[in-house]
């Protein structure tokens, strides 16, 4: 019940504070303005002070009462929050003091997303490459790269099998590396050809159905 | 020898505030003098502490603020304890209580062993 008690106080408190700040203000100057002039009094029955000199003094003594404001103000905890929803107030009264500027304002902002949007539909459509093959906008290139030399970093096969064993959002997982190697044609003469060494899922990756024989499949790939 | 409020140890003013509105409700003003006359002029209140006091232990629950009229017909914003006031205070007064005593036990300590 207490803890209850203590919840609802504070956070009556709290809302206070923050939706009807105006009042909260208001309350604190008329509070403080007391105060004063009840030290005001006092020095006016035991110091034989006039009531203006009283008021002079108790006022000297008090110090600014902006100060004192803005300590309590900053006790509530509730500052940030309070300056954010008075900037945003202030923010919406100034959009309709000067609708000319809210409408320069406002059209040059969507103008300025349009372009954005446009421009990066342009490229998106034209310039982006999708690679030549049956869904090649969901091939992706996965590469280790040595930030020390700036260069890829192709002694990279233990983590192909991590991620070939490990990866549950990609369908397939293939490696590959170009090297070059003789070919020997039917007249005997071998002509040094560039090949791709590849393991069996790029041929399913690729699609592309072989001009003689079968895909090579994982079993394949020991030998 | 009177004391403002920064001679005081943290806490201690809010703890005072709570004990002077257990025995009534009262406004700011009347706190500074009740807590100056109890502890013989040795605390001066300073009005600079005692307000962001007031407003954190509102904000915290332990005392809720309600405007009524004085004796004198003027309007004023009183603070009275809450529940949860109430049992602040003996906490705080129970805490404080063995603190004192602790360093009374120290102070009157006279080099030989305990």
């Amino acid at each position: 019940m207490t803890r209850v008690s203590r919840w609802y106080w504070a956070a009556r408190e709290r809302l206070r504070t923050v939706f009807f700040r105006g009042r909260a203000e208001s309350e604190l100057s008329e509070e403080l303005c007391f105060h004063l002039e009840m030290e005001a009094e006092k020095l006016v029955r035991s110091g034989g002070l006039t009531r203006l000199e009283a008021r002079c003094r108790a006022g000297v003594a008090f110090g600014g009462l902006e100060r004192f404001k803005e300590d309590v103000r900053e006790a509530r905890g509730l500052d940030s929050l309070a300056a954010t929803g008075l900037d945003f107030v202030l923010g919406l009264r100034m959009l309709a003091k000067y609708p000319a500027l809210t409408l320069v304002g406002g059209v040059g902002m969507a103008v300025g997303i349009a372009v954005s949007v446009g421009f990066f539909a342009f490229v998106g459509t034209h310039v982006t490459v999708t690679l030549p093959l049956d869904e090649g906008d969901r091939i992706v290139a996965l590469e280790n790269r040595d930030v020390e030399i700036d260069n890829e970093e192709r002694r990279s096969i233990h983590d192909f099998v991590s991620w070939r064993r490990e990866l549950r959002s990609v369908e397939d997982l293939g490696a590959f590396r170009n090297v070059g190697r003789n070919l020997v044609t039917g007249d005997g003469v071998p002509e040094p050809v560039l090949v791709a060494e590849m393991t069996a899922a790029g041929f399913r990756v690729a699609r592309v159905a072989p001009l003689l024989g079968r895909y090579l499949v994982e079993e394949d790939e020991p030998a | 020898m009177a004391h403002d409020q920064s001679d005081l140890l943290q806490g201690t003013l809010e703890l005072m505030i709570l004990k002077t509105l257990s025995v009534e409700p009262m406004h700011g003003w009347g706190m500074t003098q009740r807590i100056q006359q109890t502890s013989r002029d040795v605390f001066q209140v300073n009005q600079g502490s005692l307000y962001p006091a007031l407003q954190r232990l509102t904000s915290r629950g332990l005392i809720r603020a309600q405007w009524r009229t004085t004796e004198n017909n003027r309007r004023a914003r009183y603070y009275i304890l809450t529940r949860a006031g109430e049992q602040e205070l003996a906490r705080e007064r129970a805490q404080w209580e063995r603190a004192s005593a602790a360093v009374g036990w120290v102070l009157a300590w006279d080099g030989r062993t305990a």
